[in-house]
């Protein structure tokens, strides 16, 4: 630390210190780029269920696997990194002294990115653990633990070394986001590890469901959420150089949305095998987050009281102003589509994908846009280079939010309408799925236009940035001067100021504790009691071959596009067959219910088609079903099944407490290619010659598998 | 929608956007004759009404606001005339909770418009106003001016220049909250202490049962259902031509297009595996043979498309000489008239 006291005046004792701006600059270096890889892949993506050619035939470009990089990329990589770069910015200078540590920083700073380069070759390799938004496998999910941790010391010490005396409530925000993330990854990514790169979630079936959504909700609440308010809170009052609208609001907002956010995750699993009080807790939290979110929306939009002709000429307050804008309006839509006739409706079609994007695009997008502009000027000591192309981005960035939410909005309530309508015969008057997909296709391409639009505005930003960065001098470190902390004790502090504003560890710990709350009281009954999940006894393991059929299925990233949970509507039973138990899915780890329907639910699919159709299928989607949009997967007609891991994968299933007899995962290979000469046989009989050890073979085992068990239990032998 | 069913029920609904329709009419008449017959001096009156401190600018801004939302909920609804009642319904009424807040707000200022009118003879009456414009502003937590508002800054608040205000949480936003909780509380009561509301499994049984009554009407209109019992042999050319289509469409993939069989059997030879008649192939094609792959077919087509495709399987089809037929599979099949198959299927 280079603090030295200097003597201005007699009477006034002056520090003097350095905010170091070149880690902020990386920051927004690896922000601007990661920000357009991984929409890059999102349009990638889009145009993937236009033209399903562009999954190129390859298993390292089809769509399960491309969907998972376009979310990690923008959410941890885009997201991620521009949190950062404004935290580094805004902490130092609310606090007014130095990060805590430069080591911790520069730690920070290539920890995450490595982190980022390796989800990026994982996640094409079909390295998985196949939950959504925390595919990475385990020795990255060690990583990012240490990672995050590290940052949160850095964080939390800096506070402690302030030159403040109260805590501004950026920083808040700041520290909630990072204890809530840390307690939510550690809590989901618990698996058991096979091999480097392959494991189980130690959770199954329906509880790996509420874990895993109370992770996925909140990885949006604490990811995308919180540390957003927190650079809103600094960075929108600076450009509009405006004071906070309410001091109380901020206080009001900030410990009712952590409180109530993390019970709501729940609202993700309406009508599914979750029990029925935990839906009903997830909807009600959701509907009363209304107005703690608002609460954020207010104090950011009345802070523009009096400065709305600065927006007007202001690019920078224009993107803020959408971002808001943005904010409020999806966090009215996220309460109303937790209300169960509205899921009912929503889940599983584009109107979520729509819904996600106001967020990520608006919010997240533009507020990153609006620092950086606001940012890069100040970094680099001279005006940005254009402000018509910071104008044209943002239009063209507003265009593209319009082009690719409304179809979507209009696909979801397309589809959704199509899967629930009946003939007066009480026949399903779209019973075969694909109508209702290929009637979505000119949706998908105006939304891949919208992306595109906004992926040119990206385009036109980096330009501008690098004019920017070229026409000036990057101020590596900032000189200032500031008394240095004395304690002073105010007698009739209000409360919230006395405790939580001076002591940032019991803000911490604050923020940890009330969090923990609706995670524990919602967890620990699913877990603890029983009849949560009721058991069914005709429901048994996996065999070896199936087991290794269904990693096959968690590798391909069959989730991104199936669902595996029948709800108990009229429609899908009438479609799928009946609905889905709970007791069904003991022995799934990881469950794979999904939570998109671009095909249909493949929970009831054992049985339903010979196993040369799955084969055929496989190898041509539309041979089978015409018009299909599925990707080919023919290397898995090839590529040999990797037996020597069935041991292992057994054992450890064992551990897991899957009732395998004692010593079976030493038959278990034997077991496995007793069944899998069946399934040879009867493509043989179809006329089809392939090999036992084909990894086709162990997936036709698994999907030939799927929700049958319960129908032994309906007609006993 | 159980509220649909119920208008469904009521007698001669068609007459009430009649009545409707007739009051608004009456309305616009009246108002016309009312502005034809006004005087001119009063006309003149109100056009020079000095109304130049914004207010009827707010009083138009929110008309047109409503305007302006009716007309992209107008486009908004048109997917749902797509198909879903359900889906109109529930926007039908996004829209009209939506209109009726939106008339709320022009409501209100125009009573504050009027007010203010009042106030021009009357200075004195303002404070009584149930809805004063100063109530309005602490309503939505702006009662503090700009040029106040060094009285509300909280002076000890200085974080890298940004300062704070002492503004209360807006009542509307304090109102939500505590209408939210609430909400929530009776939501539960609801579901899990009274046990009132369906939960989703007595909300399928319901549907069901619903739909059950419903398609037993429908049936009970149709005439008697057509079964593998009652099946008898389409033999309208329009009738086997419709068949065919199906064919094409559903069975191909598995039977080829001309019968051959690919992942299924033959349909062209005289080898059955689950016989031959009508009423066999209807039975088959109605449930399935799951064990072998066959498909249950009588949630996705009618009964009627099950008799033309099997009537086009048997009449048009059997007999034929495909392309690249399968070997024959099951057992030989003879019709009642014993009529052995054509030799040269037997291959």
């Amino acid at each position: 630390m280079e603090i030295s006291a200097k003597t201005n005046t007699p009477h006034l004792t002056l520090d003097e210190f350095e905010y170091d701006n070149k880690l902020v600059r990386n920051f927004a270096l690896a922000t601007v780029i990661w920000g357009g890889v991984g929409m890059l892949i999102g349009v990638l993506a889009a145009f993937q269920l236009v033209f399903p050619e562009l999954n190129l035939n390859l298993p390292y470009t089809t769509f399960g696997r491309v969907r998972p990089l376009h979310t990690n990329a923008v959410i941890f990589a885009f997201v991620g990194n521009g949190f950062f770069t404004g935290m580094y910015y805004a902490t130092p200078r609310v606090l007014k002294t130095p990060m805590y540590s430069k080591l911790l920083g520069q730690i920070h700073f290539w920890g995450w990115q490595a982190i980022i380069v390796m989800a990026a070759i994982t996640l094409p390799l079909g390295f998985t653990s196949g939950k959504e938004y925390a595919e990475l496998e385990w020795p990255i999910d060690i990583a990012i633990a240490v990672v995050w941790v590290l940052a949160l010391v850095n964080l939390v010490m800096t506070t402690i070394h302030r030159r403040t005396e109260h805590i501004y409530a950026a920083i808040w925000f700041f520290i909630a986001s990072f204890v809530t993330v840390a307690l939510l990854h550690v809590v989901n990514s618990i698996e058991i590890p096979v091999s480097l790169t392959k494991s189980y979630s130690v959770y199954a079936g329906v509880q790996d469901a509420l874990v895993q959504w109370w992770y996925g909700h909140n990885a949006v609440a604490f990811f995308l959420t919180t540390p957003y308010l927190g650079l809103m809170y600094y960075f929108l009052p600076k450009a509009a150089n405006r004071p906070i609208y309410s001091y109380r609001l901020s206080i009001v907002h900030f410990w009712s949305l952590i409180f109530l956010y993390i019970w709501a995750g729940p609202h993700h699993l309406l009508y599914t095998a979750l029990p029925d009080w935990a839906q009903s807790l997830g909807t009600v939290f959701s509907v009363m987050l209304i107005a703690p979110s608002w609460g954020g929306m207010i104090n950011g939009l009345m802070t523009l009281r009096g400065a709305w002709d600065k927006v007007r000429d202001d690019v920078v307050l224009k993107f803020m102003v959408v971002a808001v804008t943005a904010y409020g309006m999806a966090t009215f839509e996220g309460p109303m589509l937790s209300l169960k006739n509205v899921s009912a409706i929503a889940h599983y079609t584009d109107w979520i994908v729509a819904h996600v994007h106001v967020g990520a695009l608006g919010w997240n997008g533009f507020l990153t846009f609006g620092i950086l502009y606001w940012l890069f000027p100040r970094l680099y000591n001279r005006p940005l280079y254009s402000q018509k192309l910071a104008n044209f981005h943002f239009w063209i960035g507003t265009i593209g939010i319009l082009f690719y939410a409304i179809p979507m909005y209009w696909a979801g309530w397309v589809q959704s309408a199509m899967w629930r309508e009946f003939t007066a015969d009480g026949f399903l008057k779209y019973p075969n799925f694909l109508e209702t997909v290929t009637q979505l296709i000119p949706y998908y391409a105006l939304r891949g236009v919208g992306g595109t639009l906004y992926l040119i505005g990206w385009a036109v930003m980096i330009y501008n940035l690098i004019k920017t960065a070229k026409a000036g001098e990057l101020k590596e470190t900032e000189k200032v001067q500031a008394p240095s902390l004395r304690e002073q004790h105010h007698q009739d502090e209000y409360w919230h100021r006395k405790w939580f504003e001076r002591k940032p560890v019991l803000l911490t710990i604050g923020s940890l504790v009330v969090v923990a709350i609706g995670g524990i009281v919602e967890m620990i009954p699913t877990f603890m009691i029983n009849s949560n999940v009721p058991t069914i006894e005709s429901v048994k393991p996996y065999t070896p071959l199936e087991l290794q059929g269904r990693d096959i299925y968690v590798r391909e990233g069959c989730y991104t596009c199936h669902s595996q949970m029948i709800r108990p509507f009229r429609d899908e039973i009438e479609r799928y067959g009946e609905y889905s138990k709970a007791g069904e899915f003991v022995y799934d780890y990881p469950f794979q219910w999904g939570s998109k329907r671009t095909g249909p639910d493949l929970h009831r699919l054992g049985g339903k088609y010979p196993d040369s159709w799955h084969y055929n299928h496989m190898e041509d989607p539309t041979s089978m079903s015409p018009g299909s949009i599925m990707p080919a997967y023919p290397w898995l007609l090839d590529d040999e099944l990797d037996t020597a891991s069935t041991s292992k994968k057994i054992r450890a299933m064992q551990i897991l407490g899957v009732p395998y007899e004692k010593g079976f995962e030493h038959e278990a290979n034997k077991d496995l290619m007793a069944q899998a000469e069946g399934v040879v046989g009867r493509l043989g009989d179809a006329g089809i010659k392939t090999g036992p050890t084909k990894e086709i073979v162990a997936l036709i085992a698994y999907l030939q598998r799927l929700g049958i068990d319960i129908k032994a239990e309906n007609n006993p032998h | 929608m159980k509220f649909r069913n119920y208008l469904d029920t009521i007698a001669d609904i068609g007459l009430y956007p009649l009545v409707s329709l007739l009051l608004f009419v009456a309305f616009f008449v009246g108002l016309l004759w009312y502005v034809l017959s006004m005087n001119k001096k009063d006309v003149k009156h109100m056009s020079n009404l000095p109304l130049d401190d914004g207010t009827s600018k707010k009083v138009l801004l929110t008309t047109f606001l409503v305007l302006g939302s009716l007309g992209a909920f107008a486009q908004e609804a048109k997917p749902a005339a797509a198909g879903n009642d359900e889906l109109l319904l529930y926007i039908v009424i996004i829209v009209i909770v939506f209109v009726a807040l939106l008339l709320g707000a022009i409501l209100v200022q125009v009573a504050m418009l009027v007010n203010k009118l009042n106030n021009r003879v009357a200075p004195e009456k303002q404070e009584s106003a149930l809805f004063s414009e100063s109530w309005w502003k602490k309503f939505r937590g702006i009662n503090v001016s700009l040029s106040e508002e060094d009285k509300i800054l909280i002076k000890e608040h200085d974080y890298d220049g940004i300062q704070e205000l002492d503004n209360r949480m807006p009542p509307w936003l304090a109102f939500l909250f505590q209408g939210t909780i609430l909400f929530s509380i009776i939501y539960l009561l609801i579901y899990h202490v009274f046990s009132i509301g369906d939960l989703p499994q007595a909300e399928l049984e319901k549907d069901l049962q619903a739909a059950a009554v419903q398609k037993a009407a429908f049936l009970e209109r149709e005439g008697a259902r057509i079964d593998e019992n009652s099946v008898v042999l389409a033999t309208e050319p329009a009738d086997l031509e419709k068949g065919k289509a199906l064919f094409v469409a559903n069975c191909a993939a598995c039977h080829a297009e001309d019968g051959g069989g690919t992942v299924g059997p033959n349909l062209t030879d005289s080898y059955w595996l689950h016989g031959g008649s009508l009423g066999d192939i209807f039975k088959v094609i109605k449930y399935g043979v799951p064990e072998k792959g066959m498909i249950a077919w009588e949630k996705q087509l009618k009964p009627q498309e099950i008799q033309f495709v099997s009537s086009y399987i048997a009449s048009s089809l059997r007999g034929t000489t495909p392309a690249n037929p399968k070997e024959a599979q099951g057992d030989l099949w003879e019709d009642e008239g014993g009529a052995a198959a054509p030799a040269g299927d037997n291959q």
